[in-house]
């Protein structure tokens, strides 16, 4: 009992904290923000390069596998760091110059792995569907891409969100690497309060809020992909 | 070696490209023993997950349930938040809260050092990872087959013991082998609390130099050559474990 | 062939057995003497399956009484090891280790769970692998084999704890008509050498043949018993007869 009533007597830890709330939950809306652009980039550039992946043209294939492995295999902060420090603040396009700052970098940064890991999951699912679907298809003379888009994606999509919604977890929970290169993300902020207040009694609730922060977003989330797993999984048994 | 050494010194006064790791024999030392550490990070990160990964997979088959609770728990939430921010509350939180990573007040080091920090952190995200990866392969171990080791008189240990759980870490190997290769790409996290790990001697000799591009590239090789070897550890292990016939 | 001295050896006394809601066996009584060989036929979901599982305690009953071999099935205080010893089964989907070759598979149980000294057990499997004629097989893996050599298999790796009971539960069901004569060979000479068996079957010619009892299962219910020829030539209860008009 006395240590919840001392929680709010003034001077105490989260006597402190709380008036800070807002500031880390508007740090915490960029990771939201960042995880969600970077995935909606990594989703459509991935779905091109899981297609390209499965095309039969050598020349075509082999780089697409290749840059896949190559984008899944690469550690997400090291990326992070090659698009912060190679990317250029600003671009020139016609007359305009265009200034990315920290955080559109980030969004770019984060989407790399992501569509490495989207056309992983897109190969995937477009395997789970029966070759004889393919051929079904190619005998009502449908072309390869109407054949993947009308026949064989909406096969594939049950097979392919719960990976994807776990793929946005570690997203979300990675964008906290963009704390490394400056951005103002949630522990930036919580770093910032904690400089501000000097109050070392202060580190440990502060960190604390921050993961409680990460999981009442992501949690829920990989529950729900968990469910659809589940009941999917049972539909599409053959 | 003499040769390469040549020939990027060349490289960078003909070209200006600078890969001052691959010709400054002190830089090169600091770099190899920043990937020494990485490596290190990742089979000490490795053992940990694993031990406490089995010892959780095993203390949730246990009937007391608010043990089974407790460590689902742990399991959902180190799942559910970045390692990261984990392993900031571990450093900075609990770290300096308990007086682990400080100094103390006469100088003497810190009870854990920044690597150990990194170390625990691993281990206690990615145990939690792997609990569930074998947790799903013993739900993987058709009921059928525990059924006839019950009727062969096995008890519910002895089963486990023998049959299920053997036969559960062959299912769960390539599940494994992948958390083993996220481990290897989260060491560079160490980077955050200063553990001369690759990328923060790189970041060391790219303030020095300059050198930017070349010094990034140099680490995502060296990740991605860490990451080659222990895909090849892997294979290696699923074909030493390998049982004609079993699975597909 | 007849059972000579007719000590019962397997007695069922009112058994009723429930699925939640659903009620599986209403009340079954049986009783199998030493060396006899029983058949149980019946239509599917009809709790075939269900009464074997319980006589080896691998379903609990709610009601009635199980005695094998002197043992009390519904004890609370069952020796669960001592029954599964006394009373071995084989299953319609084999069931076999597929981590371990055919001669462990044999061999693991009497090692494990009865402690028996290693030499003797492996002079026994060998014995029985050549029995079920899969001599040469003792270091294929079960996945290396065909359905009816696994299910032989199966078959010796029960007879190795030297059961007093057998039982089989449509061990011929998933195997391809040339396959399922090997095994049908196999169980007539293991009721050849007096073995007590207990089978369900859906080979009614097999169960003819080889039987000296039959019973008829329909809802958890024995609806009728007899001796085979005045069973399949004779049938009493219009369930039977509908029964056998289907299948013969
Ligand atoms: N573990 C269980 N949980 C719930 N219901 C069960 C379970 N096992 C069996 N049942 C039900 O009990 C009834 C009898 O099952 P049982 O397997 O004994 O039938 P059976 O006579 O062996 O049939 P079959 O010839 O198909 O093998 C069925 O209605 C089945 O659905
Ligand atoms: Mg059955």
């Amino acid at each position: 009992m006395t240590t919840i009533v001392s929680w709010f007597d003034p001077g105490s830890v989260w006597a402190i904290l709380i008036p800070w709330f807002p500031l880390m939950l508007k740090g915490f809306g960029l990771n939201i923000a960042i995880s969600a652009l970077s995935m909606l980039i990594g989703i459509f550039a991935g779905a091109v390069l899981g297609a390209l992946q499965m095309s039969k043209i050598k020349a075509i294939g082999a780089p697409a596998r290749f840059l896949t492995l190559f984008l899944r295999n690469s550690p997400w902060l090291v990326i992070v760091f090659y698009v912060m420090f190679l990317m250029p603040f600003e671009m020139r396009i016609g007359s305009h110059w265009i200034s990315f700052p920290d955080w559109v970098k980030a969004v770019v940064a984060f989407s790399l792995p992501v569509t490495g890991y989207i056309s992983e999951i897109v190969r995937g699912g477009m395997r789970s569907v029966p070759t004889t679907q393919w051929e079904a298809a190619a005998a009502l003379a449908f072309g390869p891409v109407r054949t993947a888009f009308s026949v064989i994606l909406p096969q594939a999509f049950r097979q392919m969100l719960p990976p994807t919604m776990n793929l946005y977890c570690s997203v979300a929970m990675a964008t906290s690497l963009a704390n490394i290169v400056g951005v103002q993300e949630v522990i930036t902020v919580t770093q910032t309060i904690l400089t501000t207040e000097t109050k070392p009694g202060l580190i440990l609730p502060a960190y604390g809020t921050t993961l409680v922060l990460f999981f009442l977003y992501v949690f829920p989330i990989s529950l729900l992909s968990r469910r659809l797993e589940k009941i999917w999984g049972k539909g599409i048994q053959r | 070696m003499e040769l390469i050494a040549q020939f990027f010194e060349e490289l960078y006064h003909r070209t200006g490209w600078n890969f001052s790791v691959l010709y400054n024999a002190w830089e090169a030392k600091k770099y190899v023993n920043g990937i020494y550490i990485a490596l290190e990070l990742a089979l000490w990160g490795l053992l940990g997950a694993m031990i406490i990964g089995a010892l959780c997979c095993f203390l949730r088959l246990v009937r007391f349930a608010p043990l089974r609770w407790l460590v689902t728990a742990y399991i959902e939430f180190f799942r559910n938040t970045p390692g990261l921010a984990q392993l900031y509350f571990l450093f900075f939180g609990l770290g300096s809260y308990f007086q682990l990573s400080t100094y103390g007040q006469n100088g003497e080091p810190p009870f854990l050092s920044p690597f150990k920090f990194v170390v625990i952190g691993l281990s206690l995200q990615y145990g939690a990872f792997v609990a569930e990866i074998l947790r799903a392969g013993i739900e993987a171990v058709p009921k059928t087959t525990k059924e006839a080791a019950e009727a062969l008189g096995y008890g519910r240990w002895a089963a486990l013991y023998h049959i299920v759980m053997p036969l559960a870490f062959r299912i769960s190997l390539p599940a494994l082998g992948n958390n083993m290769a996220q481990i290897v790409k989260s060491t560079a996290m160490a980077y955050a609390i200063a553990v001369p790990e690759a990328l923060y001697v790189a970041h060391e000799i790219w303030t020095e130099h300059f050198n930017v591009i070349e010094m990034m590239n140099v680490v995502l090789l060296t990740y991605l050559g860490m990451m080659w070897i222990f895909t090849l550890i892997v294979r290696l292990i699923e074909r030493w474990l390998h049982v004609p016939g079993m699975g597909r | 062939m007849k059972a000579e001295n007719a000590t019962p050896q397997v007695i069922l006394k009112d058994v009723r057995k429930s699925y939640g809601q659903l009620e599986v066996l209403k009340g079954i009584s049986m009783s199998v003497n030493r060396s006899e060989i029983v058949s149980i036929i019946g239509p599917s979901g009809s709790g075939k399956s269900t009464i074997l599982r319980c006589i080896n305690a691998l379903a609990p009953v709610n009601a009635g009484s199980i005695n094998v071999a002197g043992i009390e099935v519904n004890d609370p205080k069952l020796d669960e090891r001592a029954l599964r010893r006394r009373v071995g089964m084989v299953f319609q989907s084999y069931n076999l280790f597929p981590h371990r070759t055919v001669l462990q598979n044999i061999m693991m149980a009497p090692l494990q769970v009865l402690k028996q000294n290693r030499a003797d057990v492996e002079q026994r499997a060998r014995a029985l692998l050549a029995k079920v004629r899969l001599s040469e097989k003792e270091n294929a893996y079960p996945g290396e084999l065909s359905g009816g050599q696994q299910q032989r298999v199966a078959i010796a790796r029960s007879l190795c704890m030297n059961p007093e009971v057998m039982m089989f539960d449509e061990v011929t069901a998933a195997l391809d008509p040339e396959t399922v004569k090997e095994v049908l060979t196999t169980i007539r000479d293991v009721a050849a050498e007096g073995m007590t068996c207990i089978l369900v079957t859906h080979e009614m010619r097999f169960a003819r043949e080889i039987s000296d009892t039959v019973y008829f299962t329909d809802q958890g219910r024995i609806v009728e018993s007899n001796n085979p020829k005045d069973f399949f030539e004779n049938p009493q209860d219009d369930r039977t007869k509908a029964f056998l008009d289907k299948v013969l």
